[in-house]
């Protein structure tokens, strides 16, 4: 049977294939499914992958404080990396793990070119995280309560904003991910979440913004 | 996932980044262009080529330095599979970049060097040196061809 029509057979839809964000975590089936039909050569399964982990990396390379232009390079030379590893890579079930991994990378030695990263005492690299990426225009945002709460974010700790923007990614990252992504511990992502939300609250309060009327969905609508 | 996400991940959380998640969705989306050039990047598939592996780069981290010759930049870098190695020498200037190559085992046939633009071939001369000059900054992988016909390829590297 062709990977194409072995996808077809799982996957009736595998062409019209969008990430679903109310969905959940992606059934690791499908990413396995799509990854082993790519390295056979189905180009529609890459284009799934794409649109799967496209803002995952665009996430990671944003928290790095890339410009878009070099966040976009980053995206690419992720992208070109699974292409050439197509067939190499053991754990499908972690391929957006081994993504992100890849994407930090990209980062790091992005950020080495431009002299941005220094070298602690200890000799662990460490990046200037400040004041490099243009600042995203929240005028694009139709309600003032949005552009209020993307101003608070802007004024979080450098560590805070890395951290919430990957996981702001669409469809949201698993902490797995997530780590891979910052090279930080798995188990302290979760309280280092809490407490930089509960700092972006605090910093929305002082601007007088109410975050209490917050739905699960939401009235900005859904992302597309 | 351990036991203290479950307790710390509060459902007040939970909307607020599902709303956060909303907004960067809104101000700052992966780009279409960036997306289409993903779905693009399936089309640079080296099928049946051996990849090399980079077993030397300057660049990185607790390397020495080449350093900087008359306000040139120049790195220094090898890559290795199976009998044939590469060596290549990037200087930089500017925006610019000018490789100096050496294949290292038998090997047949012109190089290949692709860039995020384009694609150049070359001839190495009997000794197996190549050179380019005047390539832009960015992304190069190089491709040559052992004696037989398989295909030996180089990582992507940003230059």
């Amino acid at each position: 049977m062709s990977p194409r029509a072995l996808l077809a057979t799982r996957f009736p839809a595998v062409a019209d294939w969008r990430p679903d964000p109310e969905r959940g975590p992606v059934q690791q089936e499908s990413v396995t499914a799509l990854l082993r039909a790519a390295e056979a050569g189905d180009q529609d399964a890459w284009g799934g992958i794409v649109s799967r982990f496209g803002d995952l990396l665009w996430s990671v390379a944003r928290a790095h404080r890339l410009s878009a232009a070099d966040a976009g390079d980053v995206v690419q030379m992720t992208w070109l990396r699974l292409v050439e590893n197509l067939g190499r890579i053991e754990d499908p079930e972690r391929l957006a793990g081994w993504l992100a991994t890849t994407a930090r990378r990209e980062c790091l030695r992005t950020l080495r070119r431009s002299g941005r990263e220094q070298l602690s005492a200890d000799g662990d690299a460490t990046i200037d995280l400040q004041d490099h990426a243009e600042p995203l225009d929240s005028r694009l945002l139709s309600e003032e309560r949005d552009a209020q709460l993307w101003e608070s974010f802007g004024g979080l700790q450098p560590r805070c904003q890395q951290l919430l923007r990957v996981l702001m990614a669409d469809p949201a990252p698993s902490y797995l991910e997530a780590a891979a992504a910052l090279d930080m511990p798995i188990g302290s992502i979760g309280p280092t979440r809490a407490r930089c939300l509960q700092r972006l609250r605090v910093l929305a309060s002082s601007r007088g913004l109410s975050l209490s009327g917050l739905s699960a969905t939401g009235p900005t609508g859904a992302s597309a | 996932m351990s036991e203290d996400d479950v307790v710390l991940d509060t459902p007040e959380d939970d909307v607020l980044l599902a709303h956060l998640r909303r907004v960067a969705g809104d101000v700052d989306p992966a780009p279409a262009l960036v997306q289409e050039m993903g779905r693009g990047a399936f089309l640079m598939r080296a099928l049946d080529a051996e990849l090399a592996a980079l077993v030397h780069d300057s660049a990185e981290p607790g390397q020495d330095l080449v350093g900087v010759r008359g306000g040139d930049r120049v790195r220094l870098m090898s890559y290795e599979v199976a009998a044939v190695g590469l060596e290549l020498q990037v200087v930089a200037r500017g925006e610019r970049r000018s490789l100096t190559g050496q294949v290292v085992g038998p090997s047949a046939g012109p190089v290949l060097v692709q860039t995020g633009t384009g694609e150049h071939a070359v001839k190495p001369d009997e000794t197996g040196v190549f050179c380019l000059e005047d390539l832009p900054a960015g992304r190069v992988r190089i491709s040559l061809t052992r004696p037989g016909g398989v295909t030996v390829v180089t990582p992507w590297t940003v230059l």
